[in-house]
C-alpha cells in the first residue's frame, strides 16, 4: 500500500516545484505565503465585487427585457452597453486568472473551501455597504461559524520555518 | 425531482472536474512578473490583460480551457437546480463540494489533509447550511 503510495506520487510529479511541495507538506511553502495571501484576497474582492454589480447591473429599469427567445441575442447586446456589467466580466476575468494561481501555490483542498467561505463573507458585507441589504442577527452568526471555519482552515495552511 | 436531480448532479460533477483541470492547468503556467504589466491594477485595463493571458500561456492551455468550459457547466447546473428547487436547498448541497474537493484532492492529487482541515471545512459548510437556513425565512 505505502509502495503503491510512493509510486503515484512519483507519477504526480508536476513542473511547478512550489505546487509540489504544498501538495506534499498540505501546506503552502513560507517562501510564497504573501504572494498567496495577497491572490486570495484579490480572489475574493473580484469575485464577491463581480457579484454585486451583476446584481446592480441587472436590478431595476437596468435590465434589458426579453419578451421572445429570438430577443436574447439583442438583449445580450443590450446588457453589454451597460458600463458596470462590463467592470463585473472584466472582474471575472481577473477573478479566474487570480484563482489559477492562488491554486498553483496552494493545495486545492485548503484553496476551494477558503475562497468559497470568504467569498460569502465578502458578499454579505459588500451588499450591505453597497446595496443597502439588511444583515439580521442570525445571518451574522452564521457568518460568524463560517470566519471560525475559515480561521481553522487558514491555520492548517501555514508553512513552518525550516 | 428528475429535473432537480440532474440540476444538481451536473452542478456538483462539474463544479469538482472544473476545479481539479485549473488546478492542474495552473501547475503548468508560465510565470509572469506581473509588476511589468503595472503591477494587479494595471490589469484592469483589458489592453494589458489580454497580453498578461497570453504570455502566461493561458490560451495554449487546454486544461484551463476546459476547466472553464466544464465550469459553464456547473452554472448550467446550478440555474436548472435553482428553478427547480428553493436556495435553501441547493446551497448547502453545493457547499459539500468542499468536502468532495478534499476528499478527492486527498485520494487522487495525494494532497496532506490534517484532520483540523476536515474540522474547518465541517464547520464552513455547517455555516453555509445555516446562513442559507436563515435567509431562506426572506427567500421564500
Amino acid at each position: 500500500m505505502v509502495k503503491k503510495s510512493n509510486q503515484s506520487e512519483n507519477d504526480n510529479q508536476s513542473e511547478n516545484p512550489l505546487g509540489e511541495k504544498a501538495r506534499k507538506t498540505g501546506r503552502i511553502p513560507r517562501e510564497r505565503l504573501k504572494p498567496f495571501l495577497i491572490s486570495l484576497a484579490i480572489v475574493v474582492i473580484s469575485s464577491s465585487a463581480a457579484d454585486i454589480l451583476l446584481k446592480y447591473s441587472m436590478s431595476g429599469n437596468r435590465a434589458p427585457k426579453v419578451h421572445s427567445p429570438w430577443g436574447i441575442p439583442y438583449a445580450v447586446v443590450e446588457a453589454l452597453s451597460i458600463p458596470w456589467l462590463d467592470i463585473a466580466i472584466v472582474l471575472m476575468i481577473i477573478q479566474f486568472i487570480t484563482f489559477a494561481h492562488t491554486l498553483r501555490i496552494g493545495p486545492l483542498s485548503l484553496v476551494v473551501p477558503v475562497r468559497g467561505a470568504a467569498t460569502y463573507i465578502a458578499t454579505t458585507l459588500l451588499a450591505m455597504i453597497f446595496l443597502h441589504e439588511k444583515v439580521s442577527l442570525e445571518r451574522w452568526g452564521s457568518i460568524l461559524i463560517i470566519l471560525l471555519g475559515v480561521v481553522i482552515i487558514g491555520f492548517t495552511g501555514q508553512g513552518k520555518k525550516s | 425531482m428528475t429535473l432537480f436531480a440532474i440540476g444538481i448532479s451536473m452542478a456538483i460533477v462539474c463544479s469538482v472536474i472544473g476545479d481539479f483541470l485549473i488546478k492542474q492547468g495552473s501547475q503548468e503556467l508560465n510565470e509572469v512578473d506581473i509588476k511589468s504589466f503595472g503591477g494587479i491594477w494595471g490589469l484592469l485595463n483589458p489592453l494589458k490583460l489580454f497580453p498578461f493571458m497570453r504570455q502566461s500561456g493561458i490560451f495554449h492551455n487546454w486544461k484551463l480551457i476546459l476547466g472553464i468550459v466544464v465550469l459553464s457547466g456547473h452554472f448550467g447546473g446550478y440555474l436548472l437546480s435553482m428553478r427547480t428547487a428553493p436556495v435553501v436547498t441547493v446551497v448547502p448541497l453545493m457547499a459539500s463540494t468542499y468536502i468532495i474537493d478534499a476528499i478527492l484532492a486527498k485520494i487522487i492529487l495525494h494532497e496532506r489533509v490534517t484532520w483540523q482541515r476536515w474540522v474547518g471545512v465541517g464547520v464552513v459548510v455547517a455555516g453555509v447550511s445555516s446562513l442559507v437556513g436563515v435567509s431562506g425565512i426572506s427567500i421564500k
